[in-house]
């Protein structure tokens, strides 16, 4: 065989390779009809499974997904048949603030409600301050953390800074509550009675004899504060 | 050597392919994790799913992980708020340059009701912080809509995005009882409001042409420790019972204390069964499992693995993933995350995503060459 066919028959076998290889790299990175008919593509593939189901209540489960999936299908039929087009200014449809006050007020002090979850966490709580403590705008929460038998805790939050932390009670006598605040100075009580204080501007709980000596401990390090993101769209 | 040296050029050319379709992680500053997958358990082939390919090599993993997109624990409900949010996700989507396909979760908070005299008992959730007040049904739906309105303003190419309106299964629904009984009339009620509710924001998205791009379902945090099995049953089967299940909530709770091997006699806290478990996520005809996988040691994906393992052996077929859900950002906003063991909870979310899909990889009954989202959630004001 001549040295050149030789050299071209592999080039031509690697590029008949390269194309077909290109058709499903280049149909992943095709335009937006690579995300429509997810549910329709979801309910087939539901309903393909559905013949080797034996247990009812899988069945039924199915039959339910594929129902809902082909009334979404439904939904974007409807929506597509309205033919609403996205304003040219993206601020257009933007609702009428609320005053901020009836939309995010909170009054500094005690706050009592239900027992709450903290989400993201095994913290109970069962009610919180907000105030200034050495400086810092914080909120505490004291409760009880879900996944330790009895264990009272303390979680600060600062409201500008990723400051703040999660601190145990010394003993696990239940969940904590706090009764009062004075000069920085939490006083929680937990579930046998006992008071306990926790200094905010040092963030740990105090003994007794330094809950009596009032004398002020190290503070923690102050944390640099959120930037605000800037507003897309100014209030108008 | 004719055939030596198109072998070796077919070869080439598949690794260099491969390599183009491997991900570049959004998150550069994350380490990416070490692939656990040795070379012989990768089928060297090409797979269909619908229209997407994915080429499992030796030389370029499978990985495909999608952007995350960011998920908010609600702390305010103008809708003018959600309507700058749902912006910022949309121009987020449009800078990448394929189309994006996103889900977010706004999460309201435990369910809650409250009755004033004489009046009827109204519906919604108790709002976390910082306003820790009530927030009612109609109050959620402006903000959900606000949200919509936000993201399709500033929407961009086929982009498109899954909304989940978020609630959680903790505490007494304003029963102010801690009597599972009670609690159970009280979940379910809530489940179907909430059902209700998730449904009339659907249609008016759909009515408002908004539905080409955006697609409402609800959402449950559903963990076991919160409430008893009978009070988030009840909740899930009210869901489903409304308009025939028509609309889908995704379950983005944790399996805490699940088994990560074969365990059929597991009993979890507060009573909780694998059978539970899996009805909460899967077996109902609305659920559909995004599971948080938050911690670092890959164990929640080893339990959410597991849970899918038992519906296939259990109901014959596995479960279904949409995504995984970390918390990331929450974590460096509020701290608290590091277990005194040294464990942390942070996972960024393509490490979280990686996790769960080679999780149910590993395993031919549980294999799902598919996991469609990946969302970090945190907390909105901070």
């Amino acid at each position: 065989m001549p040295r050149r066919k030789r050299f071209w028959i592999p080039l031509v076998f690697a590029a008949l390779a390269l194309a077909v290889l290109a058709v499903p790299v280049l149909a992943q990175q095709a335009g937006p009809g690579r995300l429509e008919g997810w549910a329709a593509r979801k309910a087939a593939e539901l309903e393909a499974a559905l013949p080797q189901v034996r247990d009812r209540a899988m069945a039924d489960s199915l039959e339910g997904k594929v129902a809902a999936l082909r009334y979404q299908e439904s939904l974007e039929a409807t929506a597509a048949a309205v033919g609403a087009v996205p304003p040219e200014d993206p601020c257009a449809l933007m609702p009428t603030p609320l005053p901020a006050a009836k939309a995010d007020a909170r009054p500094d002090g005690i706050l009592e409600g239900p027992l709450a979850v903290m989400p993201g966490t095994s913290v109970e709580v069962h009610n919180q301050w907000t105030g200034q403590a050495g400086g810092i705008r914080l909120t505490a929460f004291a409760g009880l953390r879900l996944d330790l038998p009895g264990q009272g805790v303390v979680v600060v939050w600062e409201d500008n800074s990723a400051g703040g932390g999660e601190y145990l009670a010394p003993q696990a006598t239940g969940a904590l509550k706090i009764v009062a605040e004075r000069q920085g100075r939490l006083e929680l009580v937990d579930e046998q009675g006992s008071i306990l204080f926790f200094d905010l501007p040092a963030r740990q709980f105090l003994t007794p004899a330094e809950a009596q000596a009032k004398s002020a401990l190290p503070t923690v390090i102050p944390q640099p504060t959120f930037t605000p993101a800037p507003q897309l769209c100014p209030v108008r | 050597m004719l055939i030596m040296r198109t072998s070796i050029l077919l070869l080439l050319t598949a690794v260099i392919l491969g390599l183009a379709i491997a991900p570049v992680p959004a998150h550069a500053e994350a380490p990416a994790p070490t692939p656990s997958f040795e070379a012989s358990e990768v089928p060297t082939v090409l797979e269909t799913d619908g229209n997407t390919y994915k080429l499992f090599l030796p030389a370029a993993n499978s990985f495909n992980w999608p952007p995350a997109s960011t998920s908010y624990y609600v702390q305010s409900t103008d809708p003018a708020a959600l309507y700058q949010l749902g912006c910022q996700q949309a121009q987020a989507d449009a800078a990448r340059p394929r189309p994006d396909d996103t889900l977010v979760i706004l999460d309201f908070g435990q369910g809650y009701s409250e009755k004033e005299e004489g009046k009827e008992r109204v519906w919604g959730t108790w709002l976390f912080s910082p306003a820790w007040r009530f927030i009612s049904m109609d109050t959620i739906a402006a903000a959900a809509r606000g949200y919509i309105q936000g993201y399709w303003a500033c929407a961009k190419g086929g982009d498109r995005l899954t909304l989940g309106i978020g609630t959680n299964n903790y505490g007494g629904y304003g029963s102010d009882s801690k009597d599972p009984e009670v609690r159970e009339a009280f979940a379910s009620e809530h489940g179907r409001r909430w059902a209700q509710m998730v449904a009339s924001v659907a249609s008016w998205n759909a009515s408002s042409g908004y539905a080409t791009r955006v697609t409402v379902v609800g959402a449950n945090d559903i963990e076991l420790s919160w409430n008893p099995p009978n009070v988030t049953r009840a909740w899930v089967a009210s869901y489903t019972a409304v308009n025939g299940s028509r609309i889908p909530f995704y379950n983005f709770g944790a399996c805490e204390g699940c088994p990560t091997v074969p365990y059929p006699t597991w009993k979890g806290v507060n009573g909780w069964t694998q059978e539970d478990v899996w009805y909460a996520a899967w077996g109902a005809a609305a659920a559909w499992p995004l599971p948080e996988i938050y911690l670092n040691t890959g164990i929640h994906a080893r339990q959410w693995q597991q849970m899918s393992w038992y519906s296939a052996t259990r109901h014959g077929l596995r479960m279904d993933f949409v995504g995984a859900m970390t918390q990331q950002v929450a974590c460096q906003q509020r701290g608290g995350c590091t277990f005194s063991n040294g464990q942390r909870m942070d996972n960024p979310p393509d490490v979280g995503w990686r996790q769960l899909y080679e999780a149910l990889f590993k395993d031919p009954l549980t294999r799902q060459t598919k996991l469609r989202w990946s969302t970090d959630i945190r907390w909105m004001n901070r």
